[in-house]
């Protein structure tokens, strides 16, 4: 369907600007595996420290590019669904706000004055700016959102017996968990961090900051997984030449997200003291429910599949696998979710492990948590991303991809990169090995009266992976900047792949409606999260003042 | 898409395929868990 | 509502869910595999020392700072039940023995504590795991295992 020009122009901002920032993250992410396997024993190459770096890495990678795409991917979804667009000045306001956000965060990080990791733990202090940058990218994602419900008003006002699509109730359940969760960390940067970093507060409470970071952090990772989740049941199936097995599923899978993706957060923090047992036992089994969806979501896209496979002929258990169009240059978006599902295999039941309260001493903290992460937000959520900005970016812009064969091969190369590279993380998580360490000046550095043989096999893995990784990056890059800078060919457009169901399905009133979900989703928050609170705040009696990554003394101010 | 030639209706389409992989899917699961599981009371 | 195979896939999921949290539960019971127990913090915990209760019970308070851990070396009896409490005077630091479950998060103003029992002879490592500024990748501690010398 057609798209007005200013809207285009932000959308194809809000996918650019990302992914150039993403060379610098995918860099620095090469470099990291460089760093730890000891092939570089230094502080920092070419002016960029290792712990700048990785606080670029995270902030750009996993903040930056999926709030941007979400954004973007949201108001495509929402203008191709409830046929109409959103609204032009909020629309602008909220790239801009982003955009600005974005420039003040980064310049903050790249100046060397906030390097502090995405994660921002305080007692360590970064420059306001940093603070600041985040908090305007946040509010400027959440501005779409309420445009959005008016939007989705608007359409169910003019249809009242239609079922709302699959795709427009993941958009709004998606932004819902957003806008909740991060509430906390709104009240988190900006009550607490900003005016104790400017100097006019002199201590905060650690475990509060933590435990407000950790409501929003755990479903930040719902937040990036979700778009790729409604082109998991919106397209795939389409992608592949058969039929969604079940919508219902879908909308039951996305409704359990909207209320457990939040009152799981505890989970992050079975190491830390103030927060209780009990506290941290519960939000763990609530996580087992969170991950419902996702076999859900595992069964129900197989199924699609298998359809896809069948009507083409394919017989027996397994081999239908075989007739689905795997490296199809006209089908590319296949290979990229696909790709991303069965990296999500290793991942989901990787997670399962570091939510389980007590196996979670064996790993927390160990690179078996990155090896985890770089199967979800580098698996399904970082392919998905990868294939649908180059898809929106050719519809938008009217222009042939660049380079398509690359374009293919990229998603095929990037798993079997992942899957070493994760191996070896979590092969070394498993003997110790410390995640966020520049272990190339130590544990990995043979002259160090702290250097750990048993580290050197399990990081090299990271290193041949992380270098695959990267190659696949390359390509990418080669093929998303060489699209762009191509001639139009044919007039700009949005147009998703829309998978049909198999079976005709009613529409079940409970399943196309929020309040009830909403009321669940609050009382369970308010279960879960006011003794965690509650703990954090009496458990925890000296506050503290803020400390610079570079010196063991507090940062005083002369009054 | 491509080969519409129709081999299995909606009516009569069980999924077997999908059926083995969510078996194995769980078995999988299964094993890394209690991997991790037997490692843990390998060390307490 | 729901197609009868996908009713089966969320019973044989909670199914799965419920066999890890028995599994849970049995390992609290019978092995005491735990996570971090939370005490209220108070001042004692800022003065790093090793106590012993008695012939095989030990106490270790460890204090973290950028970037070291005090004490830096502890030495207890094999067989001995240790625990350890944790607490940082500054930033947010890790800490990790090699090859025990004990998984802490040392914070400022807190306290965390664990339990562990050592039953081989041996050097454990503990390495901070958690970004603490410039110095992160020094930070290091051991305790030594090593009966009947002490």
């Amino acid at each position: 369907m057609q798209i007005s020009r200013p809207l285009r122009t932000i959308l194809l901002i809000e996918l650019f600007v990302p992914i150039l920032l993403l060379t610098i993250g995918i860099y620095h992410g090469l470099m990291q595996v460089i760093y730890r396997a000891g092939v570089i024993q230094r502080t920092s190459v070419a002016g960029l420290d290792y712990y700048q770096g990785l606080t670029l890495h995270g902030v750009i990678n996993a903040i930056v590019l999926t709030t941007f795409f979400a954004v973007a991917f949201g108001h495509a979804t929402m203008l191709f669904y409830t046929k109409r667009e959103p609204n032009k000045t909020a629309t602008l306001v909220s790239m801009l706000l982003m955009v600005f956000g974005t420039g003040l965060a980064a310049a903050a990080i790249l100046a060397g004055k906030a390097s502090v990791l995405y994660t921002f733990y305080p007692p360590l202090k970064a420059h306001p700016a940093f603070y600041m940058g985040t908090a305007m990218l946040i509010i400027g994602s959440w501005i779409p959102y309420f445009d959005w419900i008016r939007m989705y008003l608007q359409w169910k006002r003019e249809n009242p017996n239609e079922s709302t699509p699959v795709a427009v109730i993941g958009t709004l359940v998606n932004f819902t968990i957003w806008f909740v969760c991060t509430l906390a960390v709104a009240y988190e940067v900006l009550v607490m961090l900003v005016p104790w970093s400017l100097g006019w507060t002199a201590e905060i409470n650690i475990m509060l900051a933590r435990t407000l970071f950790w409501f929003f952090g755990h479903a930040l990772v719902y937040f990036w997984l979700l778009p790729s989740y409604i082109m998991f049941y919106t397209m795939l199936p389409k992608l592949a030449g058969g039929k969604l097995y079940s919508g219902n599923a879908g909308r039951i899978a996305f409704f359990i997200f909207l209320i457990l993706s939040i009152p799981i957060g505890v989970h992050h923090q079975f190491g830390d003291p103030s927060i209780g047992r009990g506290v941290k036992l519960t939000q763990s089994i609530l996580t087992f429910g969170v991950a419902i969806p996702s076999f859900i979501t595992a069964f129900t896209i197989a199924a699609s599949l298998e359809y896809a496979a069948r009507k083409r002929g394919a017989t027996g258990l397994w081999s239908w696998i075989w007739k689905l169009p795997f490296f199809r240059k006209d089908v590319f978006m296949f290979g990229y979710l696909i790709n991303g599902l069965i990296l999500f295999i290793f991942g989901g039941l990787t997670g399962l492990v570091n939510a389980s309260y007590s196996l979670n001493n064996v790993v927390h903290n160990t690179s078996f948590i990155p090896g985890h992460f770089h199967l979800t937000v580098g698996g399904p959520v970082f392919l998905a991303i990868l294939g649908m900005s180059i898809f929106m970016l050719s519809q938008l812009s009217g222009k042939r991809i660049y380079a398509p064969v690359l374009n293919t091969i990229v998603p095929y190369l990037w798993t079997v990169g992942v899957l070493i590279f994760s191996a070896g993380l979590m092969y070394g998580g498993l003997m110790g090995e410390p995640r966020r360490t520049n272990m190339g000046l130590t544990y990995l550095n043979p002259s160090s009266e702290q250097f750990n043989p048993y580290w050197v096999v399990s990081s090299m893995l990271g290193l041949a992976g992380g270098g695959i990784m990267f190659t696949a990056g390359l390509l990418y890059f080669i093929s998303f900047f060489g699209t762009c800078l191509r001639k139009r060919t044919s007039e700009p457009a949005v147009d998703f792949p829309v998978s049909e169901t198999l079976h005709e399905e009613r529409r079940i009133p409970l399943l196309d409606s929020f309040k009830p979900w909403l009321a669940i989703m609050g009382l369970i928050i308010f279960l879960t999260y006011v003794p965690a609170i509650t703990d954090a705040i009496n458990n925890t009696n000296r506050k503290a003042p803020p400390y610079r990554p570079g010196d063991p003394t507090p940062v005083v101010r002369n009054q | 898409m491509a080969d519409t030639d129709a081999h299995e209706t909606p009516e009569k389409f069980v999924p077997r395929g999908a059926i083995a992989f969510f078996a194995l899917l769980i078995f999988l699961g299964l094993v890394i868990w209690f991997g991790i599981y037997f490692v843990m009371l390998a060390r307490s | 509502m729901l197609d009868r195979y996908e009713r089966n896939v969320i019973i044989t999921a909670l199914t799965v869910s419920a066999l890890f949290v028995f599994s849970i539960f049995y390992a609290l019971g019978a092995k005491r595999a735990d996570v971090t127990e939370c005490l209220p913090y108070n001042k004692t915990y800022e003065t790093a020392r090793v106590e012993q209760i008695d012939k095989k019970t030990y106490q270790i308070f460890y204090v973290a700072r950028m970037w070291n851990f005090e004490p830096a070396i502890s030495y207890i009896p094999v067989g001995s039940e240790v625990d350890l409490f944790v607490t940082s005077l500054d930033v947010v630091h890790g800490f990790n023995v090699f090859d025990k479950n004990v998984n802490l998060m040392a914070v400022p103003g807190g306290v965390s504590k664990t339990t562990i029992r050592f039953t081989e002879p041996g050097v454990y490592k503990i390495v901070c795991h958690e970004y603490c500024g410039t110095g992160h990748q020094n930070m290091e501690a051991e305790i030594i295992v090593n009966y009947p010398v002490k």
